[in-house]
């Protein structure tokens, strides 16, 4: 994070850039460790957090992060009530980087972290798909301090937030097209009930759920100005509404189309084949690296990705193709070991840092580092499709890559080469073997070569220079 | 829309949610009602139960 980006303060402690919004408290980074402020205002709810049991229950069960109580700690200001230490979260992630099943799982979550509240007497005052991180493949709500007092005769006051935020933006995924929830890039308050209505086809009125939670919706948020009505509500008539939210949101499914990488090793002449030894091999380098962080950028549908958590990684998974992601999303989420994330993202335009100053969320590139890189079949497509030079393909490598890098070079003769370097004839004296193995040697010595009989593909095991 | 989003931008973050909220509660009410009557009927004639819980992508 460059010092622009930190908010300026006297004491060289961190307040993180994104956390000014909410008056009961804010996260600060001290020794690069994330703290929580509490601030004195927010203190009743949080005696009534842990009174009631609501903490215990929500964190036993992860749906909440975890925390302990720093003692003395008076908090960045000198001014908090209390000063939390939350459990450290190794990847960062974003709504933009979800798959759909991700979304929808966020989505269930919060609903059920409200309906849990709503028994222990608190309720969620914001819905933000913001404030739920991944901790592998599994969602939590990371803002402890948006838990407050119920009042059972008022309506959830995060409800709009929360059809923006998850409800619009899964039925557009459903009902339009799956790629729409990389909208959340330009869309930070979400997607209002005005716009999802007008993507939405005419038949969803015909649907009771999406008539109510959008169409009208949209209709009732445009022509009432001014106060809502003295309502007169109870905890019966939001629990109902909540539960059928929840079981309109668990019943969408993704809108299919084909995927880019749908039958890449099935559709290939050399298939099973090629496959199975390129397997053989990389399990083989897998097994001669060694860290705790591994990245698979262009992790397709996830199999190398999976032989890296095999290996004992904690993995981030990357592909542009959102259904490649969501399929894996969804096998990852069977799986029984919790340290793969998966993440949908463009290595050729990664997302960018957002929010107020750029700072609320951080650019991809800077949270990408990893001991160990997996790069298979992927710098033949920035080379050609992208035209990236083979040098900064290295460099960008180089950069998220503090120990190994695991990387597969196809060569021009390649059928899957000679199909994106058409009309390119020019950008292929700059590719072969020779060139590659120069871009690579600046930042990496070559370990190991192993050359795949079938497509002359040859895979590398690279180590970082120090 | 341009037209929209500025008067939508004067609008405070609950309003209209809450009537939403009225609306749709005494309208899952009024079914809840009806098929639960529904129900009690089946299940007096078939002895089957109802599931309501969903998880994502089941």
């Amino acid at each position: 994070m460059t010092k622009r980006n930190q908010v300026p303060d006297l004491t060289g402690v961190r307040r993180l850039g994104g956390s000014f919004r909410d008056p009961a408290g804010f996260l600060f980074f001290e020794n690069d460790i994330p703290l929580r402020q509490v601030n004195p205002v927010y203190a009743d709810n949080f005696k009534l957090l842990t009174g009631s049991g609501l903490y215990q229950e929500l964190s036993d069960a992860g749906q909440l992060i975890s925390h302990e109580i720093v003692p003395e700690h008076k908090g960045l200001d000198g001014k908090a009530w209390c000063v939390l230490r939350p459990k450290w979260l190794s990847f960062v992630s974003y709504p933009y980087e979800w798959s759909f099943f991700q979304l929808q799982q966020a989505a269930v979550l919060t609903l059920d972290i409200n309906l849990k509240a709503m028994a222990k007497g608190m309720i969620l005052k914001d819905a933000s798909a913001w404030n739920i991180q991944f901790d592998g493949c599994r969602p939590v709500l990371v803002d402890t301090l948006s838990l407050e007092r119920y009042d059972k005769s008022k309506p959830w006051v995060a409800y709009r937030q929360f059809c923006q935020h998850f409800l619009n933006p899964l039925l557009l995924a459903a009902y339009c097209d799956a790629t729409v929830l990389q909208e959340f890039i330009f869309r930070r308050e979400g997607f209002s009930a005005a716009y999802a209505a007008s993507r939405l086809p005419w038949r969803t009125r015909l649907n009771l759920g999406i008539l109510m939670h959008v169409h009208l919706n949209k209709r009732l948020s445009v022509n009432t100005s001014g106060s809502d009505p003295a309502a007169t509500f109870s905890f019966e008539k939001l629990e109902r509404v909540l539960l059928h939210l929840r079981g309109m949101v668990a019943s969408l499914k993704p809108r299919a189309s084909k995927t880019t990488w749908e039958d890449y090793y099935s559709g290939s002449i050399s298939g099973e084949g090629y496959l199975n030894e390129k397997a053989a091999v990389v399990e083989e380098l897998i097994q001669l690296t060694n860290g705790i962080t591994a990245t698979d950028l262009g992790c397709n549908n996830g199999y190398f990705s999976r032989m890296l958590q095999q290996a004992g990684y904690r993995v981030i998974a990357i592909d542009s193709d959102v259904q490649a992601i969501d399929q894996l999303a969804r096998a990852n989420h069977q799986s029984p070991v919790n340290s793969l994330l998966t993440i949908v993202a463009d290595i050729s335009n990664p997302s960018p840092a957002l929010g107020w100053r750029n700072s609320e969320d951080k650019q991809l590139i800077d949270r990408l580092e990893a001991d160990t890189c997996l790069s298979l079949a992927l710098w033949h497509h920035l080379y050609f499709q992208y035209n990236i030079p083979l040098a900064d393909i290295a460099a960008f490598t180089a950069s998220i890559c503090r120990q190994f890098l695991i990387v597969e070079y196809v060569p021009v003769d390649d059928k899957k080469t000679q199909i994106i370097s058409r009309g390119k004839e020019q950008l292929i004296p700059g590719y072969s073997r020779e060139a590659f193995e120069k871009a690579v040697s600046v930042f990496f010595r070559i370990i190991e070569i192993r050359m795949l009989s079938e497509e002359k593909r040859i895979i590398y095991l690279l180590k970082r220079n120090t | 829309m341009t037209f929209m989003s500025k008067f939508l931008l004067y609008i405070d973050p609950g309003s209209g949610s809450y009537l939403v909220q009225m609306i749709i509660a005494a309208i899952l009410g009024a079914m809840f009602y009806f098929k639960n009557i529904w129900f009690r009927i089946r299940t007096f004639f078939t002895g089957r139960k109802r599931d309501d819980k969903k998880e994502p992508g089941a």
